[in-house]
């Protein structure tokens, strides 16, 4: 019995943190956004880490993220904004990610600074315009299922 | 004491945060060995594996045999388009050297896999040189030394937005000879960016 009150506890005070967490969306925002670049930069370095490239799975997953980030969002014009810093930021850890190895490497020059070039170009064709405006998409629907289940 | 409750919204930020830790787990992986790739194209070794000469008359018959390894860890590298130039230099004496130009060597189409430590032999190319470099005097020479530079295509994981192609200088007199990587020539499509990188190997 002790030990069932103890659990029930522990289980109160999990969700009392969680809850405190979340408490504004402010708080939400601060923790949401980046989680949400990271969640969007891990699903495009791990296809451009081993393909130079997306695949319609690892659109998709990009998509479904957006939707769901959307959808704790709720508020559209926060969701809009969240999503702009997510895309800035996301661009900005790709290209970085992705030539930092060659800059640092001893690769004979001008090597180095044209597959950083490179990258530049890979990132920047993986995400505009089409899977941008899609996730943008993803994003305002989102929002809007977000404030009609929650 | 009522239980305090998470919310669906607070479950599905959880459930989000969870997501997020395992797709950063996913890309590490990749992280990994992508990591590994620019010291690996750096270092793909090339070697000349055999240089026979066989005198035939008044010319010499040279065969000579090219191998590629990959002595690094990285995983998802492979060959094609091997191919070679060559020059040679005769040495006539410690102060004269007649130097005559070469050609291309003529390879067949091949591909092969560059996995971590494993060596890919090219296949045996003969040609034939001169044996008198000197047709007036008909001096011998005391000492026939042979550059190549061979040349590839490196197949990664970037084959669809650049080829990338290293390039190497090797010089024997007939003894097996490691090449010293020249150039790492990146080849994209149209429309997209392209060069060479001069430089130490």
């Amino acid at each position: 019995m002790a030990w069932e009150e103890q659990v029930e506890e522990e289980a109160r005070t999990t969700a009392q943190r969680i809850n405190q967490l979340f408490a504004s969306e402010n708080r939400r925002g601060v923790i949401l956004i980046p989680l949400w670049t990271l969640a969007m930069t891990a699903t495009f370095a791990q296809a451009l880490f081993q393909r130079a490239s997306m695949t319609l799975f690892d659109y998709g997953l990009a998509v479904a993220i957006c939707f769901v980030a959307g959808a704790i969002v709720i508020d559209l014009g926060r969701a809009l904004l969240s999503y702009i810093a997510t895309m800035a930021l996301t661009t900005f850890l790709l290209i970085t990610l992705l030539s930092y190895p060659a800059t640092t490497t001893n690769l004979p020059s001008p090597g180095n600074l044209l597959f950083s070039t490179l990258w530049i170009i890979v990132v920047f064709t993986t995400i505009f315009p089409i899977p941008l405006i899609a996730c943008l998409v993803a994003t305002v629907i989102g929002a809007m299922a977000g404030e009609k289940y929650f | 004491m009522l239980p305090t409750k998470i919310s669906k919204r607070n479950l599905l930020t959880i459930g989000f945060a969870a997501f997020t830790l395992a797709m950063l787990i996913v890309a590490a992986f990749g992280a990994v060995n992508y990591n590994r790739f620019y010291p690996a194209i750096t270092q793909i070794q090339t070697r000349i594996l055999t240089l026979q000469t066989i005198p035939l008359n008044n010319i010499i018959e040279v065969k000579v045999a090219f191998a590629v390894k990959n002595p690094t860890d990285y995983q998802g590298l492979s060959l094609s388009h091997f191919g070679s130039t060559y020059s040679v230099v005769y040495i006539m004496s410690p102060t004269n050297n007649i130097t005559a130009l070469g050609g291309n060597l003529a390879y067949p189409s091949m591909t092969g896999s560059l996995n971590p430590g494993t060596t890919f032999n090219i296949a045996v190319t003969t040609f034939n040189i001169t044996a008198n470099p000197t047709q007036m005097t008909g001096q011998q020479p005391m000492m026939i030394v042979f550059f190549f530079q061979p040349s590839f295509i490196l197949s990664t994981f970037l084959d669809k937005v650049t080829e990338v192609i290293p390039s190497y200088e090797c010089t024997s007199s007939g003894t097996p000879a490691l090449c010293d990587q020249t150039e790492l020539g990146l080849i994209t499509g149209a429309g997209g960016l392209g060069g060479t990188g001069r430089g130490g190997g």
